[in-house]
């Protein structure tokens, strides 16, 4: 077995003083070594909660989560929120060594000399003086990747991670995220609510219901062939896919219309 | 590595001169026009009380204080008087900026402790300081230490209240991102939360400066002996109005010296 992440039947709720909200009620997946995943559903359905749980971040309620067969371990994790987060008051070199200064890493030549590689490859170095604020946003972007790629995780985990930027660099910045995680051999599980923008990066799609969410399907992706993600766009299945995970999601609207 | 910030000298349009020109004389004529409302104030101030408009036994004028001054100066008392005043002000106001933060961190760090706190700030905020000065001087007698006393009591619990809701507005995916990178509350501590307080701790200072003077005084009024706040109270005790403008005029001079060390300190900071 390859598979490096395995959810197995995790329920999530969330306790607050009013009532109890079930997040997420059950949800079974794996990912193999170097996939791409990603996650769909509708907003509020819990798409964060998965990825938190996942981080070791939360705890299920039920089921169990394993990386490599064993309990989640946070600091094996990669995260890549919304935002890129990056801190002002420190300079990129500095931004990106977090992790491993965290980690008391720092002074560890082997693991700063592949930073500073990462950097130069993905064509940062230059700004390694520079602050946050003198960046573009695909830029920062970059940067954040770069910070998360830094410790070496053995898991991506994606927010939404291109939602806060504007449509022309969003795509710039899916095709330079799906580059350098490809090139980096690694592998990621993106979250979004937008079906082109999972249709073009993942190898395989999960679709989730509305909130408690389960997998309502889960479709295999084969557009490797097509190129970068923003070439996959134009492939001729492009539109099948789009609509066939458009019915699944509109489909569990009608149904929830004829109830009421 | 290249050296990115290379001075480069551009060569602006004409348009663009035009306006670095208007924003110069702009500041030109705003600077004028701050020195001559001042020349004029001190001005008539001095004509009016000379010809007999103002009574200078009531509204002392320009050049009774400068005589005054220079009285002060040559017996050396001025220089006690402010050394006085000016060491409890440091005193008071860097304690209490001190405590007031560790009681930030402290109440960040332990939500409970917040909690459990809450009412006590809520009440020590909304409580005039001033009604605690007979208390500070039944226990910390007549002298520096009521004082310094009456300053912390001012400054203390708004710098608590303003540091926690700067520490607590820390963005929580900012903080998930340091957990997700293995931090502990420390290290979430020191590389997160008070380095992102920054800003906000600048602007408790530049509060602070003001508050700390206002404590200060009114210790004095309360109890003292010696102080700029000591020679306003006696003077005015004494109808001595020409101490009184001069030890105001001095305070002025003072808390307005301050205020531009840490206006300096939030450019450095800034940039
Ligand atoms: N801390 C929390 N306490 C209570 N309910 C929460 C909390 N966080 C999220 N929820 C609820 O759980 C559901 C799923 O949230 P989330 O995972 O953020 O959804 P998504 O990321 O898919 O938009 C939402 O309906 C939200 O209201
Ligand atoms: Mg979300």
């Amino acid at each position: 077995m390859n598979d490096v992440l395995k959810v197995s039947n995790v329920n999530y709720i969330y306790h607050t003083l009013q009532n109890e909200i079930e997040a997420i009620k059950d949800i079974s997946f794996t990912i193999n070594k170097g996939e791409f995943v990603a996650i769909v559903g509708p907003s509020g359905c819990g798409k964060t909660t998965i990825l938190s749980l996942i981080a070791g971040l939360l705890k299920p309620t039920k089921g169990s989560i394993t990386l490599d067969g064993k309990n989640v371990d946070t600091s094996k994790i990669g995260y890549m929120f919304q935002k890129d987060h990056l801190f002002e008051w420190r300079t990129i070199w500095q931004n990106v060594i977090l992790g491993l200064e965290i980690k008391k890493e720092q002074k560890n030549t082997e693991k700063t000399n592949n930073v500073k590689s990462l950097l130069e490859k993905y064509g940062l170095k230059d700004f390694i003086k520079n602050k946050p604020r003198e960046l573009s946003g695909g830029m920062r972007q970059r940067v954040a990747l770069i910070r998360t790629l830094a410790t070496d995780p053995k898991i991506l985990l994606l927010d939404e991670p291109f939602s806060a930027l504007d449509y022309q660099t969003r795509l710039n910045v899916c095709d330079d995220v799906y580059k350098i995680i490809k090139n980096e051999n690694k592998t990621a599980l993106l979250v979004t609510h937008d079906i082109s923008e999972a249709i073009s990066l993942a190898d395989k799609v999960i679709i989730l219901s509305s909130r408690p969410s389960y997998v309502k399907k889960i479709i295999n992706i084969n557009l490797n062939s097509y190129g970068l993600p923003f070439k996959r766009r134009e492939a001729p299945e492009f539109r099948e896919l789009f609509d066939e995970i458009w019915r699944e999601i509109q489909y569990e609207k009608k149904e929830e219309g004829s109830k009421n | 590595m290249k050296k990115r910030k290379k001075e480069v000298k551009i060569d602006f349009s004409i348009s663009h001169k035009q306006y670095l020109k208007k924003i110069k004389k702009d500041k030109i004529i705003i600077l004028t026009s701050q020195i001559l409302l001042l020349l004029a104030i001190i001005g008539l101030w001095e004509l009016f009380t000379s010809v007999g408009v103002l009574d200078p036994f009531f509204f002392s004028s320009p050049s009774r204080i400068v005589k005054t001054l220079g009285e002060f100066i040559s017996s050396g008392e001025l220089l006690t008087h402010i050394g006085i005043t000016l060491y409890e002000t440091l005193l008071g106001f860097v304690i209490a900026t001190f405590l007031g933060t560790i009681l930030a961190i402290l109440l960040w760090w332990s939500e409970k402790l917040r909690k459990i706190l809450d009412p006590y700030i809520v009440v020590l905020n909304a409580l005039p300081k001033i009604a605690l000065g007979p208390m500070i001087v039944i226990w910390f007698g007549i002298g520096t230490t009521s004082i310094v006393v009456m300053c912390i009591m001012i400054c203390l619990i708004i710098t608590t209240i303003s540091m926690l809701n700067s520490f607590l507005a820390c963005d929580k995916d900012k903080i998930q991102l340091m957990k997700s990178l293995g931090a502990n509350k420390f290290q979430i501590l020191f590389k997160l939360i008070l380095p992102n307080a920054i800003g906000d701790f600048i602007s408790v200072l530049k509060i602070n400066v003001g508050m700390s003077w206002v404590g200060t005084i009114m210790g004095e009024y309360l109890s003292s002996k010696a102080g700029l706040g000591y020679l306003i109270v006696y003077g005015g005790q004494v109808f001595k109005l020409d101490l009184v403008m001069t030890a105001t005029l001095i305070l002025c001079l003072l808390a307005g010296g301050m205020y531009f060390i840490v206006a300096r300190i939030e450019a450095r900071f800034k940039r």
